[in-house]
């Protein structure tokens, strides 16, 4: 953590002088000068917190924290018991029939919207983009906001200018972490009506480990604007692997067994409205679906260290 | 074994291979407690190599919870060791410290009630590198928990693991899984075996290898890892009946060839009075060939979708198929040749 620190103070004084550099030189002197990568450099690959370091944490009280617990007591009791009896009955999921769309999330009542959370640039004061997600007026998830490519000026934020929206972690009872199971399906469905923009798909799979705790799998939605709704089937092959947004050269398969997190993201760079109307998120299971990735991947020589 | 290695084109393996085969020879053959202890450490710096894969990330996950969990059950027995050949002076088995040192060499082997790790683990190797921890990993603790054994606390675990291998495995879908929770109740059988002599436990372990063996061939071959993939995929019915046969002998049914080392423990457990001990294994054993008919029935009456692939793959592996169900069905009459 410290070497972090003594790079960012370095490279903001660094900053300084170029701006000093700038007055008195020219635009070239100043290009040629600057490196591709600085203040944004890790030295490490350790990650301390999940979060990314965004303290996201609500303050409340000690008194208000045992009332609120003594509320979900009552409700952690009976998604135990409810637990329990799935236990007893052994009758786990063993097929997936082709041709029918389990739900994940259906979007007819105002309920399921909390099961998101939203977030954006300007949560943590790095833009100017807002968003939300609310019913629409046909009765739908509407995720609308306005997306603003604007740098706030404070010296560390380079880019600018996106909106999530993103489910919450899937527990068990008394708040333990669990995952989707999605080992019986191959594609994703979903039913928009978006706005012509593209959006990114987002799957996480945060396991155990650091080192995949970002490890994100994304897929660009191409949508039509207009009033007709789209329904569109996307198998689990055309996701590709990135991490903190970065994607990465050596593609794995994803751990459709471990599968934490769903999410959609607009940033596609266009300044303005963006409006997305989801009737509803849905897996299927399609057997005419052989393929394993959809991208063309090369072999290197084993001097290449990161393929 | 190797012929799969050699498909892969990986001499890497090869060498790791070696070093696990005789790290375990190490253990087992040493004349002091520091010995096995060796052989335990390098047996777990050979497996790692094994099974870490960089392509997938599971596979990296796995191996890293593995090293995590077995370096400790190795410090905990080599602190035993030490306490053992410090404080005690005297050759009684009846004491805190041979619980200690079972206990590290149980949670090495995955048995109840350290086994929290091993399903999991499972669940993140591929099928080659899971018959080697369901088979090749377990001699060495074994054979070490044979030299110091305090024998009401084995009771103990043994019924632990019948109760929590057979309870385990009913209410999953992945087939990885269902032989972790197989391969727990397994061991209850084999530590009362290794209690009663090293030839009986030897006598199961083979055969249970071999049963192994011929169930996670079949799974390799066919690339199934999920219970769906049993039904969806148009097989073969002398697959199916193959499955049928390993599974069913694998639960110990007669005249399969796993009822062999089971009537013979059985018969021993009934000799040694262990009456209570013989209805739980029974019993357990009833649960098991539950959950494995549940698979087989389902295989054999859905009946969904032709995958090309597979096909393929299975014209040049029938032999070794057909010589599995051979075996495993006439085991139990030819050894009557052999033995009369």
């Amino acid at each position: 953590m410290s070497l972090l620190k003594t790079n960012v103070i370095t490279s903001v004084k660094y900053l300084r002088s170029f701006s000093v550099l700038c007055r008195k030189s020219n635009q070239d002197h100043h290009l040629k000068k600057c490196p591709i990568l600085f203040n944004t450099q890790r030295w490490l690959f350790w990650e301390r917190h999940r979060k990314g370091g965004y303290d996201t944490t609500i303050k409340t009280s000690n008194w208000e924290h045992l009332k609120n617990g003594l509320v979900e007591l009552k409700h952690e009791l009976k998604l135990f018991a409810k637990e329990l009896k799935e236990l007893y009955d052994m009758d786990p999921l063993l097929i997936a029939r082709p041709g029918e769309i389990d739900l994940l999330w259906c979007f007819n009542s105002p309920t399921v919207l909390e099961k998101f959370v939203t977030t954006c640039d300007s949560d943590h004061g790095e833009g100017y983009s807002s968003c939300t997600l609310e019913m629409s007026p046909a009765g739908r998830a509407l995720f609308h906001g306005y997306l603003d490519t604007r740098v706030p000026k404070d010296g560390r934020i380079k880019k600018a200018g996106y909106c999530a929206m993103r489910s919450k972690m899937q527990r068990k009872s008394f708040k333990r972490a669990s995952t989707f199971d999605w080992h019986l399906y191959n594609t994703l469905v979903l039913k928009v009506r978006g706005d012509g923009r593209a959006y990114l798909l987002n799957i996480s799979t945060e396991g155990y480990y650091d080192i995949t705790w970002n490890d994100i799998y994304h897929y660009i939605l191409y949508t039509r604007g207009g009033p007709y709704w789209q329904v569109a089937k996307i198998p689990f092959s055309k996701f590709v692997l990135g991490s903190k947004g970065r994607l990465q050269d050596k593609q794995t398969r994803m751990r459709f067994d471990k599968v934490t997190h769903f999410g959609i993201s607009c940033g596609d760079k266009i300044v303005g409205k963006f409006n997305l109307e989801i009737e509803y998120v849905g897996l299927e299971f399609d057997p005419t679906h052989d393929e394993e990735f959809a991208y063309e991947m090369y072999k290197t020589d084993k001097y290449i260290v990161a393929v | 074994m190797f012929f799969f290695i050699l498909i892969n084109n990986n001499s890497n393996k090869m060498f790791f291979l070696f070093i696990m085969f005789f790290s375990t020879l190490i253990s087992i053959s040493s004349n002091s407690w520091f010995g096995c202890w060796i052989g335990l450490e390098i047996n777990l710096l050979s497996f790692i190599p094994l099974i870490s894969n960089s392509k997938n990330l599971l596979s990296v996950e796995t191996s890293l919870k593995y090293f995590l969990t077995q370096s400790l059950a190795s410090i905990n027995f080599l602190f035993m060791i030490l306490i053992k050949f410090s404080l005690l002076k005297n050759f009684n088995m009846n004491n805190i410290i041979s619980i200690m040192m079972n206990s590290s060499l149980l949670m090495k082997m995955g048995s109840a009630p350290f086994h929290f790790w091993f399903p999991n683990i499972v669940e993140g190797l591929s099928w080659m590198n899971n018959f080697m921890l369901m088979t090749w990993q377990k001699i060495s603790p074994m054979i070490l928990l044979s030299y110091y054994f305090n024998k009401n606390f084995l009771i103990f675990m043994i019924i632990m693991n019948l109760i929590i291998g057979s309870l385990g495995g009913l209410n999953q879908t992945s087939l990885r899984k269902l032989l972790a929770f197989s391969s727990i109740n397994n061991l209850g059988w084999m530590i009362f075996s290794i209690m009663i002599s090293e030839n009986l436990w030897l006598f199961y372990f083979l055969i249970y290898s071999m049963m192994i063996f011929m169930m996670i061939s079949l799974f390799f071959l066919m690339n199934m890892y999920f219970m769906n993939q049993l039904f969806i995929n148009n097989m073969n019915f002398f697959i199916k009946l193959n499955l049928l046969i390993n599974f069913l002998s694998l639960g110990g049914l007669p005249p399969f060839m796993g009822f062999m080392p089971k009537w013979i423990i059985i018969k021993f457990l009934l000799i040694n009075k262990f009456y209570f001990l013989t209805f739980i294994f029974m019993m357990t054993s009833l649960i098991i060939i539950y959950y494995y008919i549940r698979i087989i029935y389902s295989s054999f009456m859905f009946n969904y979708f032709k995958m090309k692939w597979m096909n393929l793959l299975m014209k040049n592996n029938m032999l070794l198929i057909n010589l599995s169900s051979f075996i495993s069905i006439s085991s139990m009459i030819l050894s009557t040749f052999i033995f009369m």
